[in-house]
């Protein structure tokens, strides 16, 4: 037998809209290590293990699991074959316990019924067996997200995984909880477990990874040990050449209020408080970063701020003026706000319809894009063709679906959109999320060029390292309400803002300052 | 793109060929002689038959035989013609709400709520050539637009399944439609339940007045045209598309997309209410329905096979109303129920919406195309 | 006026309102089992028109209740297999797949009747069998309580049996378990190896079979001929109880009594000279206003963004 536990050959992926993820990868692992999955957003290595769990079926290639040519048609198959998977985005039922969600598809039974004492002795007992403690009888919805990494870990422990896959586990987590999970991480090497990383992250390579492989645009680009490779060649491998993110920025000067919240509260369908009396003062030439575990009221905040929704109490101004009779985003808009919001694909962009048609979406009823309720294409067109060459999107042209683009291109067109309605403010939740390394710096840069330009900027992101980089001043939310500000930046670095963001520390109002 | 276009183009062809050739065996089953007689006998007896049956549905609306020679069939064609002109227009509004991705299917209860009520007006308004026959049909339009106005006022301000309350409130139109023409305008003299007969200027103008062609189609075409360019070179047909394909991002884009939804719902309710009235205004001359006619769900066939585009509407009506006089024609000579049309129609709409029939054959294209580009590509890298 | 009183208040209504709810009621339920998996079935309407024409061909042909009961159960497992293909393997949008199926059904059976009888309007050639009336032993001999308990026709019976069934197996059988899994979240289902289609499938032949217990109520309950169209709208309705009552079979089944009665009520209305056309609209009308007001107050507490 072979000394790797998993050989992917030559595989390749095409998918429905043509789109290419996967061209001809090579992957070994070896039993019993910490294998690093390494590339830029967009390289391809979501698909191709999505493709090792059985969730997408390649359209060419072998995979050799334990020196076995296996043929894995389902996530059933996979976990049959000993492989287990944390997805990206949590596959859990919101509405079930953790029990439940823990024992589905694999219910201990006592006649018909379900055994739920059995259920749940059975999960304590696994649990503990791995030190991962979970609250058995919560809802899902109700616990917190690097709780529901746990439970995603311990189903596919259950299941009897030998071969785990994490997808991008860190990228919701604080510093702090990362550390907990590599600790657990270890102790699963330790039992004998193999485990599979992707991440784009290469200080976390470094402390935790045996070896990797990188990814670019769907290909292999190399494999090596990571105690012979420096994370600069590991760099240069993901991306194709150096690159220095390093982005130039001259202090703020920021000038009058532009954007004020008050004492903002907001409760959710399910009865929990998500905003407890949130203030917010936002002033022009400024980027006010907002830091956070996800889920801690940041969403709300920021659909109450764009006006997507309404705050149960409190009060907004914009420009002075109070947007209390406002409803609709549209109002929002026509005094001046730009919003690039978190999820594109459901807020950003319509994807069945084209290029054009979304850029114009916010302005298709002033001149030159329309008269008298008449669309003027000529001119729509020549607007689009202006954007895609301004903001360098990939595309065969302004008639193209959106849904024919890659992940980074659509987030050009919603920025194309949102960088040029000439708005004074700028909300941009996670504008860099999973888009390659060369578009988010396009867009960092780009926000930086906004505030220059006397623009108020509200980042929100749950990238630590852009946070620091890119913002004047940084505000920590937790559980609904700021538990810290930060006017000098340089101060400051990721473990101190993760404590904040746990919650373990909390400033006082003296503290955090008189704009706030 | 084109591509995707051209299996779209296959996929209709290919529903209604299976289609077809299901009609052609359902004919086959119903020829089928009862007695003694060897079952091959039997089965060459119905082959003839169904021959004969099924040429009959395929051509009786265009050629007659007579004398031993076909003939052009004006009757056929007429009764054709006139047939297309209420689901054509049901076929544009059901287009124009699930262009909108609401599935409001009370067409039906529109139009036949709208022509009962404005076919009082066309019993007792005052005559006047030309302007009566519009005042009726406005009168009937605003009544479905009324009725459509309910389930989409329910779904677009508080989220009720528009699906459920536009099928309950098609029995209440119903009801409500047969007891204002029993109660207030039903022609006593007449032997069964209809309306009084329409003052002489409310009819429309005649094309032909033998087999009356009316000028009905002339309505449904220029109403087919207009909404075309409504939804393809006006804001609010942009409007429309958007929240149609995504409304979190019209909503986000800063669109009233309520305000829009209930819009679509008027002006699709305004559209269907017309169809009833129109073909008793142009064809009968009276109220004469008993029961729903099932316009409205012509309508959704029909806004099916055109995918939503009102330039494909009036294409899509003429098919389906070919078939069915086909099927019509064919019932009066061989006794096979004209309803047997309903199995082909439930064939076409399952086929030409089933996104993932044909896929594979699509699928396989797209691999091949990208795997191409891809190659090109690798080509090009090495030259770098 | 006390004429329309006593007549509401005699057990001659309660048991009519219990006779009309009790097809509504096993389409209802149908709808709930499909609607939790995330498929929602609109095609309960044609499966209970076309099991209550299977029932009635099968019974004239066959004599045999059983061989009827099976035929007509077996109608629904079909129809939902229609449904299932289409919408879950060829991805048609189920709403008008089923759409398509109601079409069919309605056409179908009466091109099936005419090649079968030769009739094209109702089966009443032909010789069909009721499905029988139950009186419980002992009890219908207790004033009062005999009357309620007793009496019932036997699919009311297994229609009441069913609602508790249909709960337990919702919530504490593993089926249910995962039915209600794949509803709110397939992704979540399907990375924990259960079958997506699988699940949904059987939900979909659940509702059918329920679906098709209400349609041969309507042809062998207490009439036993197939008229063409004879549901009139009844599986609509139960999806607008099911819509009504939530997620809870307990919640349906009231839901399902509301329009029972409404139904009953307008029978008997029309002592009251009431014309005929405005007491068939009411339990419509009723309905429409039950859903608005259900749908009024869970918009209530409902963020903007969700739309």
């Amino acid at each position: 037998m072979s000394e790797y536990v998993l050989e992917m050959r030559n595989i390749w992926k095409v998918y429905p809209n043509g789109v290419t993820a996967n061209k001809g990868v090579n992957l070994k692992v070896k039993k019993g290590e910490i294998h690093a999955l390494l590339g830029e957003n967009g390289a391809g290595k979501s698909t191709l293990m999505k493709i090792l769990f059985g969730f997408e079926r390649p359209t060419e290639g072998e995979i050799y699991y334990n020196g076995e040519l296996v043929n894995i048609n389902s996530p059933y198959k996979a976990i049959e074959l000993g492989i287990g998977m944390v997805h990206q985005h949590f596959m859990l039922v919101p509405s079930l316990t953790v029990v439940e969600n823990v024992v589905l598809g694999m219910e201990p039974r006592k006649g018909l019924s379900i055994d739920l004492k059995k259920s749940i002795e059975f999960v304590e007992n696994e649990m503990n067996k791995y030190g991962l403690p979970v609250p058995l009888k919560e809802k899902v919805k109700d616990i917190s997200v690097g709780m529901k990494q746990r439970v995603e870990i311990i189903k596919t422990l259950v299941r009897g995984a030998d071969l785990i896959i994490l997808d991008e586990p860190t990228a919701v987590l604080t510093p702090q909880e990362t550390v907990e999970l590599f600790k657990a991480l270890k102790n699963l090497t330790k039992a004998g477990k193999t485990v599979i990383f992707i991440t784009h992250k290469l200080n976390e390579v470094k402390e935790i990874a045996d070896r990797i492989t990188v990814l670019r645009r769907g290909k292999t680009i190399g494999e090596a040990e990571v105690k012979n490779i420096t994370e600069k060649d590991m760099s240069r491998m993901m991306v194709g050449r150096d690159v220095d993110i390093e982005i130039d920025k001259t202090p703020a000067k920021p000038g009058k209020i532009v954007l004020e919240a008050k004492n903002l509260e907001y409760t959710r369908f399910d009865g929990v408080k998500m905003l407890k009396g949130v203030n917010l003062k936002l002033r022009e030439g400024e980027i006010l970063g907002i830091a956070g575990v996800e889920g801690n009221g940041q969403t709300e905040l920021v659909d109450i701020i764009t006006g997507m929704d309404k705050p149960e109490n409190g009060e907004i101004f914009i420009f002075g003026k109070n947007m209390k009779e406002a409803d609709n985003p549209y109002e929002f808009r026509k005094i001046g706000m730009s919003f690039i919001p978190a999820d594109r694909m459901l807020h950003g962009v319509s994807k069945e319809d084209t290029i054009e048609e979304n850029l114009i979406s916010d302005r298709f009823n002033r001149a030159p894009f329309s008269k008298k309720g008449v669309l003027k294409y000529n001119k729509i067109t020549e607007f689009a063709k202006r954007m895609i060459k301004e903001f360098d999107i990939r595309t065969d042209g302004p008639k193209t679906a959106v849904k024919m683009l890659s992940g980074g291109n659509i987030q050009k067109v919603v920025v194309a959109r949102e960088f040029t309605s000439n708005s004074k403010i700028i909300v941009a939740d996670q504008p860099t999320r999973g888009i390659d390394i060369a578009a988010a710096d396009f867009i960092r840069r780009r926000l930086v060029k906004e505030r220059d330009n006397n623009v108020a900027v509200l980042l929100i992101s749950s990238d630590l390292t852009e946070l620091l980089e890119v913002s004047d001043r940084i505000l920590v939310i937790y559980h609904g309400e700021f538990v810290a500000h930060f006017e000098n930046i340089k101060e400051i670095d990721e473990q101190i803002l993760g404590e904040y963001m746990l919650g373990i520390k909390k400033m006082s109002k003296e503290e955090m300052g008189d704009l706030i | 793109m084109k591509s995707t276009k051209r299996y779209e183009v296959y996929r209709t062809a290919i529903a209604i060929a299976i289609a077809l050739a299901l009609g052609y065996i359902l004919i086959l089953l119903s020829a089928f002689p009862k007695g003694d007689m060897a079952f091959f006998d039997k089965l060459k007896s119905a082959i003839k038959d169904a021959n004969d049956a099924f040429r009959t549905f395929l051509i009786s609306p265009v050629l007659k035989h007579r004398r031993g020679h076909w003939v052009f069939n004006l009757r056929g064609f007429i009764q054709w013609i006139n047939e297309s002109v209420p689901i054509m227009i049901t076929g544009l509004a059901v287009s124009l709400i699930f262009t909108a991705r609401h599935f409001n299917i009370g067409a039906e209860g529109q139009l036949f709520l709208g022509a009962a009520i404005a076919t009082g007006a066309a019993i007792y308004f005052p005559s006047i050539p030309i302007i009566t026959p519009i005042i009726v049909i406005l009168i009937a339009s605003m009544v479905g637009a009324a009725w459509s106005a309910i389930p989409g006022y329910l779904k677009s301000k508080w989220n009720a399944s528009e699906v459920v309350t536009s099928l309950m409130l098609n029995y209440v139109a119903l009801y409500m439609g047969l007891f204002i023409i029993k109660t207030f305008l039903r022609d006593p003299n007449a032997g069964q339940l209809v309306s009084l007969k329409f003052s002489d200027s409310a009819t429309l103008f005649l094309l032909n007045d033998r087999y009356r062609w009316h000028s009905g189609i002339l309505i449904a075409l220029a109403l087919s045209f207009a909404l075309w360019f409504v939804m393809k070179k006006t804001t609010w047909g942009y409007k429309v598309r958007l929240i149609g394909n995504n409304k979190h991002f019209a909503y986000y884009s800063g669109i009233n997309t309520q305000k829009t939804f209930f819009q679509v719902h008027l002006l699709s309710g305004a559209i269907a209410g017309t169809a009833g009235i129109i073909e008793l205004l142009g064809y009968y001359g009276r109220f004469v329905w008993l029961y729903s006619p099932g316009y409205g769900w012509d309508g959704i066939i029909i806004a099916t096979l055109a995918r939503n585009n009102p330039i494909y509407v009036p294409v899509a009506a003429l098919f389906l109303s070919y078939i069915r006089v086909g099927a019509k024609t064919m019932g009066r000579y061989t006794n096979i129920p004209p309803e047997m049309v309903a199995i082909l129609q439930a064939t076409i709409i399952l086929l030409v919406t089933a996104e993932a029939f044909l896929s594979q054959m699509k699928q396989r294209a797209i691999e091949k195309e990208a795997k191409h580009t891809e190659e090109a590509i690798v080509g090009g890298e090495t030259n770098e | 006026m006390n004429s329309v009183l006593s007549s509401i208040l005699s057990w001659d209504f309660v048991a009519s309102g219990i006779r009309v709810t009790t097809p509504i009621l096993l389409a209802a339920l149908g709808a709930l089992v499909a609607e939790l998996a995330g498929t929602p079935n609109i095609a309960l309407e044609g499966t209970m028109l076309f099991s209550a024409f299977v029932g009635v061909i099968i019974s004239g042909f066959t004599q045999s209740l059983w061989l009827a009961v099976i035929g007509a159960l077996l109608t629904g497992i079909v129809m939902s297999s229609i449904l299932a293909y289409f919408s879950l393997k060829l991805k048609t949008d189920i709403i008008m797949a089923a759409i398509a199926l109601n079409i069919f059904a309605s056409g179908g059976t009466i091109y099936a009747l005419y090649l079968l009888t030769g009739d094209k309007g109702s089966s009443a050639s032909l010789k069909s069998l009721v499905l029988p009336n139950i009186d419980i032993p002992i009890i219908k001999n207790i004033p009062i309580l005999g009357n309620i308990l007793s009496g019932h026709h036997i699919l009311t019976y297994v229609a009441i049996i069913l609602v508790f069934l249909i709960q337990y197996m919702l919530y504490k059988t593993p089926l249910g378990l995962r039915i209600r899994s794949v509803g709110e979240s397939p992704d979540a289902a399907r990375s924990v190896g259960i079958s997506v289609f699988k699940t949904q499938y059987t939900a979909l032949i659940i509702s059918g079979m329920l679906a098709s217990l209400g349609g041969i109520f309507l042809s062998m309950g207490y009439v036993s001929w197939f008229a063409r169209d004879m549901t009139s709208g009844r599986g609509f309705i139960a999806l607008a109880a099911q819509a009504l009552g939530g997620t809870s079979a307990y919640g349906v089944a009231l839901g399902s009594l509301l329009f029972g009665f409404s139904e009953a009520l307008s029978f008997s209305l029309q002592f009251l000279n009431i014309p005929y056309e405005v007491t068939q609209s009411m339990p419509f009308i009723i309905t429409v206003g039950a859903l608005a007001f259900y749908a009024w107050n869970k918009s209530r507490n409902k963020r903007n963004r969700d739309i």
